[in-house]
Parts: C-alpha cells; structure tokens; sequence
C-alpha cells in the first residue's frame, strides 16, 4: 500500500478546516454554507495505485452520499496525443470508478462526448481506458450517440433556450467531472465547469458542438452547470496542461488533485492555483452572479493554495488573465 | 466466411426491430441507418432489411425535405445528406429526394456581399459560415464533415438530374474544402488554426475530404493524397481507415496496397503512444495496451457499416460516388 506522506498531507488540511471554514465570517456574498463549496487540494505526485485510497478519503470528507447511488463519472476525452496531457488519466478513472464501488455505489458508469472526433471508444482505447478499466466498453456510455431528450433551460444565461442531451446524465444521482487541469485558448482555462460541454451529443450538434460557442462559450457553461444540481468534481492535476491549451499546450507537472461538491469552487481554487485570476474568467464572473457566490468565500483543506501553485503559461492573448 | 460476410452478418444482427439501426444500443439514429442501408447498397444484399430501412429512412423525413438525427429531435441536420444518397438508390422509397436536395443545397452557404468581405478581411476574421461551407447543425458555423458530405449527397444528385445551382453549391464547397486544408495539407474538422498555431489534420476527415474531392484537379491534393497513404501505414480506427481507403481510390491511388500493408502491421512497444505524461510509475499493464486488443476492431455500428462500405468500394462499387437512380 501507498506510504503514509500524502495521507498526511491530506489530513492536516483536512482536519477540522471545513468546520472553521463554516464558522468563518467574512464580508462576502454567498448564499452558500461556506462547508458547501469547501475543495480539498491533495498531492498526488503520480498516477498510481495510491489514487484510489486518495480519492476514497476525499469522497469520505466531503461526506459525499454514495451508498446505493447510481454514479456517472465523466472524464475528459478529448484527443489522443502521445506528446501531451489533454485526457484525464486512466488511472485516474479506474481509481474513482473503484473508490465509489468500494463506498457501495450501486452503479458506476462512465461516460464521455469528445467535442472534435468521432472516434470515441478507438480514443480511449489509444489512451488507455481499455487496459487500465476491465470491462471498459460495457462500463463506458458514448454520450456523443447516446439516445437523448429534450431539456428546457430554466432562466438560461446563453442564448440557448433547450437542448437534447443524453438520458445518461439524468438517470444518475451524481455526476462526477473528472477533468484535465488544463488552460483553455478562448475560456482561459478548462475545469470541472467546462468539462460539462462533453454531455452535449455530437450525433445532434456536431463535431465541434458549435452551437455552444454561438451562445457563447462562457453563457453555455454556466447554463450546462445548471441543469445538474448534484455534482462533484476531481481534477486531474497531477499531469497538467500549460499554454495553448486545451490540446495544443504543454505538459506541466502539477502532482495535485482538487476536489469538492461546488464545481465553480473547486474551479476557482483551480484557477488561482494555476495563477489565473478567478475575477477574469468570465465563466466564473457569470456562474457568481446566477449562483449569488463568490470566488473569495472558497476555502480550501489540504494543502493550501500557496503551497501548491505555480503560475501556468498562458497563450501571448490572455496574458491579461494573470493573477496579480 | 469473408471478411465482409462478417461485417454483413453483425450489421444485420444489430438492427432494431423497426428497421433502423442504433449506434450502438437503443433507439434507431438516421445516420447508422443510413450507412447501414448505403453499406448493404454496396454489398448487392436484397434481403427485407433493405427495405425495411429505406422505408424508415423516407418516414422520418421533415416538412422542410431534409432529415432529423433521431425521431426525438425535430430539427433536419447534415444527415440530410447521407439519408439522400441512400434513399437515392431506392426507387420506391425517393420520393422525398428531390425535396431532400433543395434542403441540402440551401445549407450550402452562400457567398458573402462584398462589403462584409472587405469588413471581414480588414478586421482579419475569416467568416464562420464561410461561403459554400455546411453547418452540422443549422444556423452554425461551416465545418469540413458536414462539407463533404454536401458535396457527395448533391454530386449524387445532379449528376442524374443536372442543375446549375446544385452544380454552383458543389463548386463552392469543394473550394471551401480545398482552403481548409492544414499545413500539414490534410483535413481535421474544419479548424486549422487554434490561436494561431497550426492543428494538425485528422486521418478520418482527410480520407472524407479527398472522397468529396474525387472530380477536382488541384496540385494542393498530391500533398493529401502522400499524407493518406502515410496515414493508411499506420491505422488508428476503423473509420479512418474506411475513409482513407475510400479517398484514395476515388483518385486513382492503389489503396488496396496500402490496405494490405496495414493490415499486416501491428504496432510495435518502441512506436506505442507513451501515456504516461512521464508521471506513470506503476501500471505497467498500461504500456502494453495496444497488444490486449486487436488493432482496428469496429466497435459501432457505424464502424462496421463504413467498413463494409469501403471493402466494396475498393472492389468498385462506391456508393458515395453512385449517381441518383
């Protein structure tokens, strides 16, 4: 079994922050518990057998209802490149899918819709998927071809007025974003938020799902976030991605995860970690209107922010991004 | 058995009851069922599934002449024009083609006015629904798939009922192809510059571009037809092969050849992708990925449909590049 460093990582931040956290006064809006949109920043120094202690502990802490659940874990697919990190980790993958069986979750099953190519089972299994995950393609739902139903946005802040999305999504009660910690050449950077464009299905919109980017990219972010109350997130930072992201950037070695049950805080910790100011991502600055939260409440257990950032290279247009 | 018996039993075996085909599992889609009929076209079958799917096919057809992709989604898409080159070979069922065709041509993008060409090129930004591109889905931008597959569906047509502005939409398009090559001078979807560095192309839309492309003379395409072969050496999924098969024999290349060639060679551990990101240090398993599974399995229903297509093809029967009967 793994040594006992990286528990202790964990469980220095862990212990008792998230009650301080919820104790704590500040002069921030948010409508949250602040123990709500707590994330757990957790060293992780490479993609082995330890991940799935780590990730059954951060399920445990954040009191995450798994027993008897059906849980959708959702990776980021996006192309297969020898050179660079653009996938969630397999190994990543295989450990949560193991962590919430472990926990008793009734169903586990994963699911992905890469946004360029059509070729999603040949990609993860260039990637690694059907090696790392026994049974992968009986596990494994394609949400690009999967059947779908219409869903109305309620108060959308695109201009998208419905979609047809995948009953995949809906007939889950929780839906786990595993997405690359990566920067992103027009959002700025691509996080749990932004990991939700994969539920959209190529079979209806196309290859890319360009009616997200005429409604805007930022808008239809937050608007997909809406649609599904229950999430939680876990980034796959131990491997990042740096510079013209998300496909053409570089590798940069993070050794992290960042996790909680509020993706647009597990984002914004994410962010500042990368040295990206959460106030310019206009996905953020949107989600904190529509969802009366602030960026500034987040707290973080485990490891703190400082300990584990470093600042990302970003594309020459979005220096402006850059966390002062 | 042959290799396409094979692909001919398992596509029928997975056909649902109401004569569609789903992608994998589930409902009946337009687009596996309009390659499944276009692939048994191509295999001479004549069992009740050819009707039977062409039947389906002529009943999801919109008001406005063009397809939905599923019968729970009421907007007509690209698949519009598959469904028209399989319905096209089905006299008793292409009723709705010449409707079809006039839907199809009308999402061919026209040309710009010349004012907003000069706004365009003086901002520097090229147009999203750039001349004599089609959109995947209505009212977005132009991408090289949905391009292509305009190109085939109303080549297929004019070609047995010839018409200048049908002729006009498929200049256009092959004019949109040809200037969304990649430096690399193949296709990927259709964005060959992602904050201004160079993407490189796909096998898969480069194979369906040079198919779109089978009656155009362009120097630019040697270029793509030496990456094709290049690609076809080294497989990386069904589709791409099937493609890539179909592109290169629609210009004269050997592709049988190089078929063979890639279908004898396997991967060996010095060429497999390293997944590791250089962080990996315990799943050894993972290295020795490619040697688990068999190279190029299909695994959709589509796979094996464009599969059969392209075995056929390569014996001279196209069905991409069949006119309208």
């Amino acid at each position: 079994m793994p040594t006992s460093t990286n528990r202790r990582y964990f469980f220095l931040g862990s212990l008792g922050i998230g009650s301080l956290a919820t104790a704590f006064s500040c002069s921030h809006r948010t409508s949250l518990p602040l123990d709500a949109q707590r994330v757990s920043i957790v060293r992780v120094p490479s993609y082995s057998h330890e991940l799935f202690d780590v990730i059954r502990r951060i399920l445990i802490d954040h009191r995450v209802a798994v027993a008897g659940k059906r849980i959708l874990l959702k990776p980021n697919l996006v192309e297969f490149s020898a050179q660079a990190p653009i996938n969630t980790s397999p190994v990543l993958v295989s450990a949560a899918l193991e962590a919430f069986h472990s926990l008793g979750a009734a169903h586990v099953t994963i699911a992905e819709g890469p946004g360029h190519r059509r070729m999603t089972l040949d990609m993860a299994e260039a990637a690694g998927f059907f090696s790392a995950i026994p049974r992968f393609e009986d596990r494994f739902v394609d949400l690009n071809t999967a059947d779908v139903r219409r869903v109305a946005l309620a108060g959308p802040v695109s201009t998208l007025k419905e979609l047809y999305l995948p009953h995949t999504v809906f007939d889950c009660d929780l839906l786990v974003s595993l997405p690359k910690m990566k920067t992103h050449h027009w959002a700025g950077a691509t996080l749990a938020m932004k990991n939700l464009f994969g539920v959209v299905p190529g079979s209806v919109y196309g290859w890319p799902k360009n009616i997200l980017h005429w409604a805007g990219i930022d808008e239809s972010i937050v608007d997909l976030h809406s649609l599904f109350p229950r999430q939680f997130a876990i980034v796959d930072g131990i491997e990042a991605m740096e510079g013209n992201g998300p496909i053409l950037g570089q590798p940069k070695h993070m050794g992290i995860l960042v996790a909680g049950a509020h993706t647009p805080s597990v984002d914004a910790t994410c962010c500042q970690i990368m040295r990206i100011d959460p106030a310019k991502i206009r996905y953020l600055t949107l989600a904190a209107e529509k969802l009366d939260w602030d960026w500034q409440t987040v707290r973080q257990s485990g490891e703190t922010i400082a300990s584990v950032s470093s600042a990302f290279a970003l594309h020459p247009d979005l220096q402006h991004l850059r966390l002062k | 058995m042959t290799n396409a018996d094979e692909l001919l039993a398992s596509l029928l075996a997975s056909r649902n009851a109401d004569g569609g085909w789903p992608f994998q599992r589930g409902a009946s889609w337009t687009e596996p069922t309009a390659l499944a009929l276009l692939a048994l076209q191509s295999a001479n079958h004549s069992s009740d599934a050819r009707p039977l799917a062409a039947s389906w096919l002529a009943n999801q057809q919109s008001s406005d002449g063009g397809w939905p992709p599923c019968a729970s989604v009421p907007t007509s898409t690209w698949v519009s024009s598959l469904t028209l080159m399989a319905l096209a070979q089905e006299r008793a069922y292409s009723s709705g083609c010449p409707k079809g065709a006039q839907w199809i041509s009308s999402h061919v993008y026209p040309d710009l006015p010349a004012l907003e060409v000069f706004v365009q090129r003086s901002l520097g930004v090229s147009p999203s629904q750039a001349p004599g591109s089609s959109p995947w889905f209505p009212g977005t931008a132009g991408w090289v798939s949905p391009t292509a597959f305009s190109i085939l569906a109303l080549s297929c047509w004019s070609s047995r009922f010839p018409d200048a502005d049908l002729s006009k939409a498929i200049q256009r398009a092959q004019t949109y192809l040809l200037s969304r090559r990649c430096s690399d001078g193949g296709w990927n979807h259709g964005g060959s510059l992602q904050r201004s560095e160079e993407s490189p192309s796909y096998p898969e839309t480069t194979g369906l571009a040079l198919l779109a492309l089978a009656n155009t003379a362009s120097p630019a395409l040697d270029h793509a037809l030496h990456l094709a072969e290049t690609y076809l050496r080294n497989p990386v999924s069904p589709e791409g092969s099937a493609w890539l098969l179909m592109g290169l024999a629609a210009h004269g290349r050997n592709a049988q050849e190089s078929a063979k060639g890639a279908a004898a060679r396997r991967p060996t551990a010095k060429e497999l992708p390293d997944i590791s990101g250089g962080a990996l240090d315990t799943a050894p398993v993972l290295r020795e990925f490619p040697q688990s599974q068999p190279p190029l399995r299909p695994k959709t229903n589509r796979d094996i449909a464009l599969q059969l297509i392209a075995f056929h093809a390569l014996r001279g029967r196209n069905p991409f590049l069949q006119p309208a009967l």
